[in-house]
């Protein structure tokens, strides 16, 4: 659809109807960023009590929720993309174009695990603290090079039932 | 010698600042004095890592940045000793702070910055930070209860302004003004140059308390690759140049305050901002309620380093 | 010449279809590793760094508030109720249904964050009443997809929330109060060529005498979407909350609404509620922080700097650069939705405005709008495509209709360049 260029409409694709882990992990994430925050005014009101560390762990569910999210992304299809051009393509080259799209896909987040495990490293090793509790920076960073790898194997699992279909 | 067109210097503010010119003069002498072998652009904003000037220091060491000249709160959740400058009223005299800086102390933190995997060349200074609000003249720890304070860094400010009976929030700079200006929170804390080249009267500033509680130096830092690529005559004229340019950047920074009359106090009176003045007991009943801060994170920060940073300053009265 | 890479790779990834995140990562990874061949893990680390710390601000939790506050009141049937209501006051004349269906979009635009979700909405409701009563379907499918570009300017807009993360100094509150006036005017602009051309094409006559729904009934139904963005919006201004507070009052509000009182949503939609409202959010945060990497290799190449001087020695003046920014934006927001074309030109554009020291809240609500109308500019238009497919009319049908359209917007466009007081009035009157 040429309007997928959008996040907006949720298309109905074959394999999009059950639900995977990353839909479960993505709304139980969103609950909790809603309540969390919902829990900071509320406590804002009603105490004089500061509830400013929360803050960190929200940044970081928020980082969380774009990796899940974004995997479930890759099971749809839905990211952002300019298919104008790939729509008025032949069937073969649409072809190409998918795969060419799935493989960089790989890629990107195939580099980003490698990297922001060094990062991990370097957060572990230097002992750094978060900013706002002091807990090791590792305890989140982990999370980045862990998540990019499973998208990496989600954008894996895609093609090959890719090129299986075709 | 493989040397990079440019070298990428990050600093948090901009050359409005005495912070960002002690930057800017760094990079101009080392221009100079390499006959334009080494040249240095400025990044204000922390814009190399997006504003989030808590990474700076881990940046630097991964050569996403080559230089800094930056401050010790942002450093301090990689470089734990840092701390020290933020401890509560350790000291609230220039003279206390030239001790600590100057002692062994200094010594001892440069080596630990060393051993954090970036190379410490030069002292700095941002300056000591008062405390601005949009609500009401401060003068005890209860008139701070329930307001919402901008602070960086480390966990050891939430402490502090947690045991005033305020509610600190942690955002970076970038964020931190607009915050203030929508009343998302009603004060900050920074030292006076920043107050007027950030012009935060017009962000709703309208009190500051003059409590001397921190003084935070700035430090000029080399990645240690970049160093290692530079010729040694080139590593001594950048080394020479951060030294020469960290002394006019105390100067700047201090610039309107030592005088007397405190030019700079009656610039921000004038501008309509209410500037108000502890008395010893106000000052004894802010420090009493720290006290519990200041002794855990003496014990986090090293008790040893601690006590000789308090002599050095105690030497000074 | 790694500023030609860069833009060479991001441009033909883009184009040939991978996702824009993606293309934006790595062009950048690929480029600041050629910058960098001698330093250590040739500066990739540059790449996580960025990544993290583009995501990891606080201010920018707004975004996936709004988003689920959106999804909510999407389900909740609120856009139903609104036109009921608008129906019961303006009635069915000749030229009201239109004028109906572009206000209820401006109240939709109030409590969502982004265009095609109102003109699905919007379009879901009226489409289908406006065929019945005479209107042709391509003609409705214009004015929904028009009216529905707005909402990236009538606060509260996810557009606006990422400019004022990528531009320091250019609060949420202010874009959102710099938005209102401009998403009002644009509206009411829409409005005329509608009413216009419905009379002069006898558009909507069959119907006009249908009764009207009662007026107290529609009303007590309605209210409850109608204080939606009185909530968020009021309880901004008040200072009660920051704009992601206000977002997340709005979630539990909106959950009240549909579940209690219009008892539109059951306990177990909660679920899709949340999973589409995480996916959507993921989709755009990703965005966010590849482009932030992106930044990083923009700044770090030394392209900024001669571009810019380029543009601004180009005597183009300040109005002629505007107008090349109108046709740039225009052309890419038919393909790009704003968050993806903000992402990738802010950073380009930010010296040039600083350069004319325009004010930079009136600077991103003219880009906005510039997106906005590149949004339903065919021949390929996002916000159209949605209401096209709902009227089941090919897009090339509408051209016709969408040209006044576009005219009535370039002209507040053309106001808002030339007297930016429009915009700037409100932020200054609430101290923004
Ligand atoms: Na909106
Ligand atoms: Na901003």
């Amino acid at each position: 659809m040429d309007d997928s260029a959008h996040p907006g409409a949720r298309e109905a694709h074959p394999s999009a109807s059950r639900n995977r882990i990353e839909d479960y992990v993505g709304a139980a994430v969103m609950a909790a960023l809603a309540l969390i925050t919902f829990g900071n005014v509320l406590v804002r009101y009603f105490s004089n009590q500061s509830f400013a560390w929360t803050e960190e762990i929200s940044i970081f569910l928020m980082i969380v929720l774009a990796m899940v999210g974004g995997s479930a992304a890759f099971i749809r299809n839905s990211h952002i993309r300019i298919e104008f051009f790939a729509q008025r393509s032949r069937p073969a080259r649409r072809e190409a174009l998918s795969r060419l799209a799935l493989f960089m896909g790989m890629l990107m987040f195939g580099a980003l695990a490698i990297l922001s495990a060094r990062l991990v490293w370097d957060d572990y090793r230097f002992e750094e603290t978060s900013p706002a509790i002091g807990l090791p920076q590792w305890w989140y960073s982990v999370w980045m090079p862990i998540l990019s790898t499973v998208i990496f194997l989600r954008i894996a699992i895609q093609a090959f039932r890719h090129g299986k279909s075709s | 010698q493989n040397y990079k067109d440019e070298y990428r210097l990050s600093l948090v503010v901009g050359t409005a600042f005495p912070w960002g010119k002690g930057g800017e003069i760094w990079a101009d002498m080392v221009r100079e004095r390499t006959d334009g072998r080494i040249n240095i652009k400025l990044y204000p904003g922390v814009s190399l890592v997006q504003g989030d000037q808590t990474r700076e220091f881990s940046a630097i060491r991964q050569g996403v940045i080559d230089m800094a000249v930056g401050s010790t709160i942002n450093w301090s959740p990689q470089v734990k000793e840092l701390n020290i400058f933020s401890m509560p009223f350790l000291t609230t005299t220039y003279a206390g702070t030239d001790a600590i800086i100057n002692s062994e102390i200094g010594k001892t933190l440069f080596d630990a910055i060393d051993k954090r995997g970036v190379l410490p060349l030069a002292w700095g200074e941002n300056g000591f930070r008062q405390l601005s609000n949009s609500k009401r003249i401060i003068s005890m720890p209860d008139d701070l209860k329930g307001m919402k304070i901008r602070v960086v860094g480390s966990p050891l400010f939430i402490d502090t302004f947690t045991a005033l009976g305020a509610n600190p929030t942690q955002m970076s700079w970038a964020d931190a003004q607009p915050a203030l200006a929508s009343g998302a929170v009603d004060g900050q804390e920074n030292p006076l140059s920043i107050f007027i080249a950030a012009k935060m009267q017009t962000l709703d500033q309208k009190y500051i308390t003059m409590w001397n509680y921190m003084n935070d130096p700035l430090i000029y830092v080399v990645n240690k690759d970049v160093w290692a690529s530079w010729t040694p005559q080139d590593r001594e004229i950048v080394k020479q140049a951060a030294i020469d340019a960290g002394k006019q950047q105390i100067e700047l920074a201090r610039k309107g305050l030592i005088e007397p009359g405190e030019p700079m106090v009656k610039q921000i009176i004038d501008s309509g901002v209410g500037v108000s003045y502890l008395t010893d007991e106000q000052l004894a009943a802010f420090k009493k309620a720290v006290q519990p801060v200041y002794d855990k994170w003496k014990k986090q920060i090293g008790p040893d380093l601690v006590e000789k940073a308090e002599k050095a300053v105690a030497s000074t009265r | 010449m790694t500023g030609i890479v860069l833009f060479g790779i991001f441009v033909a990834l883009m184009v040939l279809g991978v996702p824009i995140g993606v293309a934006m990562g790595l062009a950048a990874t690929v480029a600041i590793g050629l910058a960098n061949m001698d330093a250590m893990w040739f500066g990739l680390l540059a790449v996580p760094q960025n990544f993290y710390a583009s995501l990891g601000k606080y201010p920018l939790l707004a975004l996936p508030m709004f988003v689920l506050v959106g999804t909510i009141f999407e389900r909740s049937g609120v856009a139903a109720r609104l036109v009921n209501l608008m129906v019961a006051i303006l009635g069915r004349g000749p030229g009201i249904l239109p004028v109906v269906a572009i206000l209820v979009a401006m109240m939709l635009g109030g409590i969502s964050g982004s265009g095609p979700a109102t003109a699905a909405a919007v379009g879901g409701v009226m489409i289908a009443a406006m065929t019945r009563a005479g209107y042709q379907p391509s003609f409705s499918a214009s004015v929904i997809g028009a009216a529905s570009a707005i909402d990236i300017l009538i606060p509260p807009s996810i557009a606006l929330i990422v400019y004022s993360v990528l531009v320091p100094g250019a609060s949420v509150p202010a874009m959102f109060a710099g938005g209102m006036l401009p998403g009002i005017m644009f509206g009411i602009a829409l409005m005329i060529p509608a009413y216009i051309l419905s009379r002069r094409h006898k558009m909507g006559l069959s119907e006009s005498h249908e009764p009207r729904p009662p007026l107290g009934k529609s009303f007590k139904e309605a209210v409850w979407g109608l204080a939606a963005p009185v909530l968020i919006l009021g309880g901004m201004r008040a200072g009660l909350f920051t704009p992601t507070e206000a977002a997340v009052v709005a979630v539990f509000y909106g959950l009240f609404v549909g579940m209690v009182i219009y008892r539109t949503i059951r306990l177990n939609d909660l679920f899709s509620i949340l999973r589409d409202s995480s996916e959507l959010s993921a989709i755009i945060l990703l965005v966010v922080g590849l482009a932030g990497v992106f930044a990083y290799s923009l700044s770090t190449l030394g392209i900024i700097d001669p571009v810019t001087r380029a543009i601004v020695g180009s005597g183009l003046g300040e109005y002629g650069i505007l107008v090349l920014l109108l046709l740039l934006l225009v052309l890419v927001g038919m393909v790009l939705d704003g968050v993806s074309i903000f992402l990738i030109f802010v950073p380009l554009l930010m010296p040039i405005a600083m350069h004319f020291q325009w004010d930079l809240v009136w600077f991103g609500v003219i880009l906005t709008v510039m997106v906005a109308i590149g949004q339903f500019t065919p021949p390929i238009a996002v916000n159209l495509m949605v209401s096209c497919r709902i009227a089941m009319v090919p897009l090339e049908k509408t051209v016709g209709w969408v040209m006044w359209l576009l005219l009535a917007s370039f002209l507040v466009l053309l106001l808002l360049i030339v007297f930016p007081e429009i915009v700037l009035w409100l932020p200054d009157r609430l101290g923004y």
